[in-house]
């Protein structure tokens, strides 16, 4: 059964002078539990696709479902508690937030989520920060880790809520291979033993040949 | 709350300049706001011995005209008849006082260079309504005030400098070179205390012309009068009734050609000190805009440059409010926090400004000086100028300056795209 649908999906970027179609008649569907690779060369689409999953943005035309849900049509409320219910996110840049510690940083999806005691929320950064390798970072601030270890950190914001979806853009993309490699099997992990669904944009070949399957982009169009 | 904490000192130790301008500006901002509302306060609020200020109301002067005739008419106190008539057995009132206007009189002793102080004539009920500190002695009584007694209150420097002591009751002074005995001493007044400020008080009745009808006629006199509410009383209630009085008054005098105008007597103590003579009504509503006219400009020109800064400050953390939406902030809840932080800071800017206008106030009492003009450089303590108002008014003041500062830079920052806010480091 599909936990993500996307049929017909198109998006255009207009400005006053000129109109970017970024995404066209996209149809795909993710299973539960799927570890997928988005590919194609830069400016093809692939961030939109994820963005547009991800609840980010919202296609021109076309429909996603997730989880059984229908996503059009949803307020911005709405859309907020399904993505800190449903989907993580890892991005390139990392992006955590440098005012806060690396306990807080995990714990952000559990600030917006109602109904999250103090305990819980220390029990829970606790385990997927131990799960990834830093329960001994918590009370440090993001600029006193590696590249990796802030990915690391990232994967745990992801995941701390618990969510079925794993968003991760280009997850290695600022990693050396090493710490690339750490991050990989950080991932396949989650998508193996938690049976999470990974849906990540990756410009490398070898390891988007370790994922279930591979979509591929280009202008905008899936080729394969 | 310790998030929030947690992103200010971050804040403030990576753009210290942003942050100290942030703060001294806020603090600038309320320092402005509560020195005008300190004088406004000193005006109108409660503070010893007018501790009664919000149940107090003044029947002073009646403004007569003449009906066949156009002119202005003529204002001026009351005579004992006219203020029984007015404003004796009013609902709601709790005890009537009458008094005379101050006066400045010679004061003597025997042996000693004499001097000049402010002589207050007034009743026993005068002691009920304000809340004199005595040293010495205990105020002149009924009795006393209806047998027109010698008897005098005067304050410790009155009694300091002609007694040497502060205890003098049962001494003899001479108020006009007429003796009176002294029957108690009280502490200083600040010249502040628009209504029971003098040096000197004696029964208004120990002065044969006080209690005569003046000889511009059976109205005019030389009383004025106190009058102390009940705490539930209506004052809306109090001041119909004595319109109604003075409908009455104006219809005897009809025959006699001449009316009395009501003018919104008794006066609470905002209209007294608003009021410019009896003939004219208090009017309180221009003075009140005009006040909220200041704070309004107070208020708004460091808004809007604190609002330009708040947007700098949001510009620098747009990537951060993105990833914040990605894992479930909602648009309002943005606001909220935006909202939230400025407001700590707002409240610690504020608060310096307050302890500003308060130390500035206790020490530059120069600007309450046209509260009392006449008199020197008033004598200013903490109870004067700090109510709890105060403070609940400075808090006040920084929720606005939060809002109109933070409002809208929160509310742009909560409509920018995700995507745009999240790559937006990149640029």
């Amino acid at each position: 059964m599909p936990i993500i649908t996307i049929e017909g999906v198109s998006k255009t970027y207009r400005t006053k002078e000129i109109e970017t179609l970024a995404l066209e008649n996209v149809n795909l569907e993710i299973q539960k539990g799927e570890f997928l690779s988005i590919m194609g060369p830069s400016g093809c689409g692939k961030s939109t696709l994820l963005n547009i999953i991800g609840l980010l943005d919202t296609p021109t035309t076309g429909t996603v479902e997730i989880n059984g849900k229908m996503t059009a049509g949803m307020n911005d409320s709405t859309k907020a508690h399904f993505r800190n219910a449903n989907i993580g996110f890892v991005f390139q840049s990392f992006h955590l937030i440098p005012s806060l510690n690396v306990f807080d940083n995990v714990s952000l999806p559990l600030a917006y989520r109602n109904g999250v005691s103090d305990s819980e929320r220390h029990r829970r950064v606790s385990e997927v920060l131990e799960r990834v390798g830093l329960s001994h970072r918590m009370r440090h601030n993001p600029g006193q880790l590696s590249g990796g270890q802030c990915q690391r950190v990232a994967i745990a914001r992801a995941i701390v809520g618990n969510p079925e979806i794993i968003l991760a853009d280009e997850p290695t993309g600022n990693l050396d291979s090493k710490m690339g490699a750490e991050v990989m099997n950080l991932l396949h992990t989650l998508n193996k033993e938690d049976g999470r669904t990974i849906i990540m944009v990756t410009h490398n070949d070898a390891q988007a040949a370790e994922t279930d399957r591979i979509a591929r982009f280009f202008d905008g169009r899936q080729i394969s | 709350m310790k998030k929030y904490l947690q992103q200010i000192w971050y804040e403030m130790r990576h753009q210290p300049l942003i942050g100290i301008v942030t703060l001294s500006a806020t603090a600038l901002a309320i320092f402005l706001i509560m020195v005008v509302v300190t004088i406004q306060q000193v005006k109108v609020a409660p503070f010893a011995p007018e501790i009664n200020r919000d149940r107090m109301l003044s029947g002073h002067g009646m403004h007569v005209k003449s009906l066949s005739r156009n002119e202005d008419g003529s204002a001026m106190a009351i005579s004992p008849a006219a203020l029984h008539e007015l404003y004796d057995s009013l609902p709601g009132v709790k005890a009537l006082s009458v008094y005379v206007e101050r006066n400045m009189e010679n004061i003597s002793v025997t042996g000693r260079t004499s001097m000049t102080a402010e002589v207050l004539d007034n009743d026993e009920k005068f002691w009920d309504i304000f809340s004199f500190e005595f040293i010495d002695g205990k105020p002149y009584d009924k009795a006393a005030v209806e047998a027109g007694m010698k008897e005098a209150v005067i304050s410790e420097s009155v009694a300091r400098r002609m007694f040497d002591t502060d205890k003098a009751s049962g001494r003899e002074i001479k108020i006009a070179h007429i003796p009176y005995r002294v029957v108690g001493v009280v502490k200083d007044v600040s010249p502040l205390a628009t209504a029971a400020y003098a040096h000197v008080f004696i029964p208004y009745t120990s002065q044969p012309g006080n209690t005569r009808a003046s000889e511009y006629g059976e109205l005019f006199g030389a009383l004025e009068a106190f009058m102390l509410i009940d705490e539930h009383a209506s004052i809306p209630d109090i001041k119909k009734e004595v319109e109604r009085r003075y409908s009455i008054l104006s219809s005897r005098l009809k025959k006699q050609d001449q009316e009395v105008l009501y003018h919104g007597q008794p006066y609470t103590q905002e209209e007294r000190i608003t009021s410019h003579g009896s003939n004219n009504t208090p009017d309180t509503e221009t003075d009140r805009n005009l006040r909220y006219a200041i704070y309004v400009i107070l208020l708004l020109i460091p808004a809007i440059n604190l609002g330009s800064i708040t947007q700098s400050r949001l510009r620098r953390r747009i990537s951060e409010i993105g990833i914040r939406r990605a894992f479930g902030c909602t648009r309002r809840r943005v606001i909220l926090d935006i909202l939230v932080e400025n407001f700590i800071i707002s409240l610690v800017g504020g608060i310096i400004g307050l302890l500003l206008a308060i130390c500035f106030s206790y020490f530059y009492t120069g600007i309450f000086s046209d509260i009392n003009p006449e008199y020197p450089t008033p004598q200013i303590d903490f109870s004067m100028i700090f109510h709890t108002s105060t403070f609940f008014a400075a808090l006040l003041f920084c929720f606005l300056l939060n809002l109109i500062s933070a409002g809208l830079p929160a509310w742009r920052a909560s409509r920018v795209n995700p995507v745009e806010a999240i790559n937006s480091v990149h640029k």
